[in-house]
């Protein structure tokens, strides 16, 4: 074939950019597959409900590591172990509540189990049902220090040289009387924990489905570089937008001179 | 023990943060009795009570109980619920079956804390509930707030109706 048979536009320089909208569509094109696909999702990702699934397959959850882990709290309370890792409260190693502020203390009696943050407690039954988050602290404590229990059982709350006791109930706080003996919540150690939940059973609150769509979206599914690499794919698709054009001028410009 | 502890796990399955703090709860109820010191008291969520929260919320109320302030016929309440992933918890104050205040103590969501503005909150002002357990009046929207101002609506609609039990206010 000689350049007498190549068509007018396809000259070398032509041949070249045309040849690389081709390839780069063929590149982008698998990409391109699959921004729409999850844009799609992403784009009704409430009416979903993909914000609200939680991912559950060891394999996708195995691919965000096991970061959200890294804070470990544990309590003794009464006959039970509170324990705190990443954002998930368990008792006795089993899930009772999600909460990102780091648990204080915990204490029991003979009828609840509550847990102090600095600005809320929250009460559980035994049987792990949510009596009350207590939001409003009170008067005149406005961060709980310490978290504890008298000897007949009334859950204490220390700050700032405050003692106050609850009746049973924990409806109603009053000053702590002179000479009541307080123990007060500590935390203790991992190793004092006999037994703890396999990392495959604890819940991972952020990893949704739409999380996992964003991260395929931006390409951060693939670490560090990912998004680097969807970067190139759009720098990929701008090309194919112009060379396309300039190639469909052209052809306009023969298809007139013709 | 397991199949217990599913049900608060989901219904609390957001993550509860510090977020933003716009009143203490202890300070708005101090207002809302003009700082006289008023009791808590709390009401316990039976079944009938679930039923008609679900119905009002789309789900039952993730507590056993709920924890109240009153005064006669008024009574204020600190609630909580979802806006899109995170609690938002809000002050009610209400008087003789009409909301009196209505504001948002702490938002932790990443937006739509439009929400707290009083642009938005006094259209709740002297707002009742129907017998159908609708809000007597129509709230605006705000774009890009959807899902907080849908959670508003409700906590709006479960303090007026347990407003309605404690007092016996018809």
């Amino acid at each position: 074939m000689t350049n007498n048979d190549i068509p007018a536009y396809r000259t070398k320089k032509k041949v070249h950019i045309h040849t690389w909208h081709r390839r780069a569509g063929l590149i982008a094109a698998c990409f391109a597959l699959i921004l729409a696909f999850s844009g799609l999702l992403l784009n009704h990702s409430t009416y979903l409900g993909l914000d609200k699934r939680q991912l559950e397959s060891d394999m996708l959850i195995s691919l965000y590591g096991s970061k959200s882990l890294t804070r470990q709290l544990y309590f003794r309370a009464g006959e039970d172990i509170v324990s705190q890792i990443g954002d998930q409260l368990l008792i006795n190693n089993e899930q009772l509540w999600l909460n990102r502020q780091s648990i204080l203390g915990a204490t029991s009696n003979r009828k609840y189990i509550t847990l102090a943050f600095s600005n809320e407690l929250a009460t559980f039954t035994h049987d792990g049902e949510l009596l009350e988050r207590i939001t409003y602290l009170p008067q005149p404590i406005t961060a709980i220090e310490k978290i504890g229990r008298d000897t007949e059982g009334r859950v204490a709350l220390f700050s700032e040289g405050i003692v106050l006791v609850a009746d049973l109930d924990m409806i109603s706080w009053d000053p702590v009387k002179k000479d009541t003996s307080i123990t007060w919540s500590k935390p203790i150690t991992a190793s004092d924990v006999s037994k703890q939940p396999p990392e495959t059973d604890l819940l991972y609150p952020e990893l949704t489905w739409e999380r996992l769509l964003l991260d395929i979206h931006s390409g951060r599914i693939l670490g560090s570089w990912g998004p680097y690499l969807m970067d190139i794919m759009a720098l990929a698709m701008v090309f194919l937008v112009f060379t396309g054009l300039w190639r469909w001028w052209k052809l306009q410009k023969i298809a007139r001179t013709n | 023990m397991a199949s217990l502890l599913t049900l608060p796990l989901i219904l609390n399955s957001t993550a509860v943060s510090a977020g933003d703090v716009y009143q203490q709860p202890s300070d708005f109820i101090d207002e809302a009795f003009g700082g006289v010191t008023v009791p808590s008291k709390v009401i316990w969520l039976s079944k009938t009570l679930q039923d008609s929260i679900r119905e009002i919320m789309g789900h039952p109320y993730p507590s056993l109980r709920i924890r109240y302030w009153q005064n006669n016929h008024k009574t204020a309440w600190i609630l909580d619920e979802v806006g899109k992933k995170r609690p938002i918890t809000t002050g009610i104050v209400i008087n003789t079956n009409k909301i009196e205040r209505l504001k948002v103590l702490v938002y932790r969501e990443s937006r739509g804390n439009e929400i707290r503005h009083p642009f938005f909150t006094d259209q709740f002002m002297q707002i009742g509930l129907q017998s159908d357990l609708e809000l007597d009046r129509h709230i605006d929207g705000i774009t890009g707030a959807t899902l907080s101002v849908r959670a508003m609506k409700k906590l709006a609609r479960v303090a007026l109706y347990l407003h309605r039990i404690v007092t016996n206010d018809k």
